[in-house]
């Protein structure tokens, strides 16, 4: 399914850009969910100096590597926010 | 998880009273693994419906939790084993913050007379003066704020990570 709509890429292409925080109760079980279902939702990346950022789907990923699974489903997105104003104006003055 | 959003899990300060006796500024990963957080301090109060006023419920790929918000959004899962809370675990997004939302997460977590615990694991407590200064140390925030800035500052560590 994912193959006809998004690209497979090797995890070793992607580069994460995050830790893992999910407990690891939260991620065996996101594991025992991606042997029965594979990857369901395509890793979002973004491409920055000829490398694949991942901008969502860290878990995801690192799951699929600790599983020995080569490939994932990828989507490259655009960098999402450099058209916002800068993200302190969106914390209420109140609060700073 | 994305980049975008700045994660928390929410820990029973009690429980975290027993293990250490006072409140740590911050938990090794394996104690926050190991510890069964949860069991002695299970929530004893309607928190569905409270979350459910502030975030919609949503679908979710297991039937171990319940979710509300959105996925790439503002989320809070609440995991369970055998019906008991194991987890609660919470995504903000930081690219549309909502003062609103992080009074009514801090407000539940009061509730909850839990703490927060950082994706780098500092505990801190639920006020929302201090989640809004931590937010803003984040590096979901120094993504949202300035993206090419962010990957370009971090491109030598993230190629060897």
């Amino acid at each position: 399914m994912f193959s006809q709509q998004f690209e497979m890429l090797k995890t070793s292409e992607l580069l994460a850009t995050h830790s893992i925080t999910q407990s690891r109760r939260q991620f065996k079980k996101l594991k025992a969910d991606i042997i029965q279902n594979g990857v369901r939702e395509p890793i979002k990346y973004v491409v920055y100096q000829g490398e694949k950022f991942v901008v969502d789907g860290h878990h995801r990923l690192q799951a699929a590597r600790d599983l020995r699974i080569h490939k994932v489903p990828a989507e490259e997105v655009q960098l999402p926010f450099l058209g916002y104003r800068n993200a302190d104006d969106l914390i209420d003055t109140d609060v700073r | 998880m994305a980049i975008w959003q700045y994660d928390l899990h929410l820990i029973p300060r009690k429980a975290i009273e027993d293990l250490f006796s006072t409140v740590p500024p911050s938990l090794a990963r394996k104690t926050f693994d190991e510890v069964a957080w949860w069991k002695n301090y299970q929530p004893v109060f309607d928190y569905e419906s409270e979350i459910g006023s502030f975030l919609s419920p949503r679908e979710f790929w297991s039937d171990e939790a319940k979710a509300w918000g959105e996925e790439d959004g503002t989320s809070i899962e609440v995991w369970f084993e055998q019906k008991l809370v194991t987890d609660i675990y919470v995504r903000i997004n930081v690219a549309s913050l909502d003062v609103n939302v992080l009074e009514k997460l801090t407000g539940l977590t009061a509730r909850c007379e839990a703490l927060f615990l950082t994706a780098d694991l500092e505990v801190i407590e639920p006020d929302l003066q201090n989640l809004t200064a931590h937010i803003k140390q984040s590096n979901a925030f120094r993504f949202v704020e300035n993206p090419e800035q962010f990957l370009s500052k971090n491109v030598d560590r993230l190629r060897v990570a």
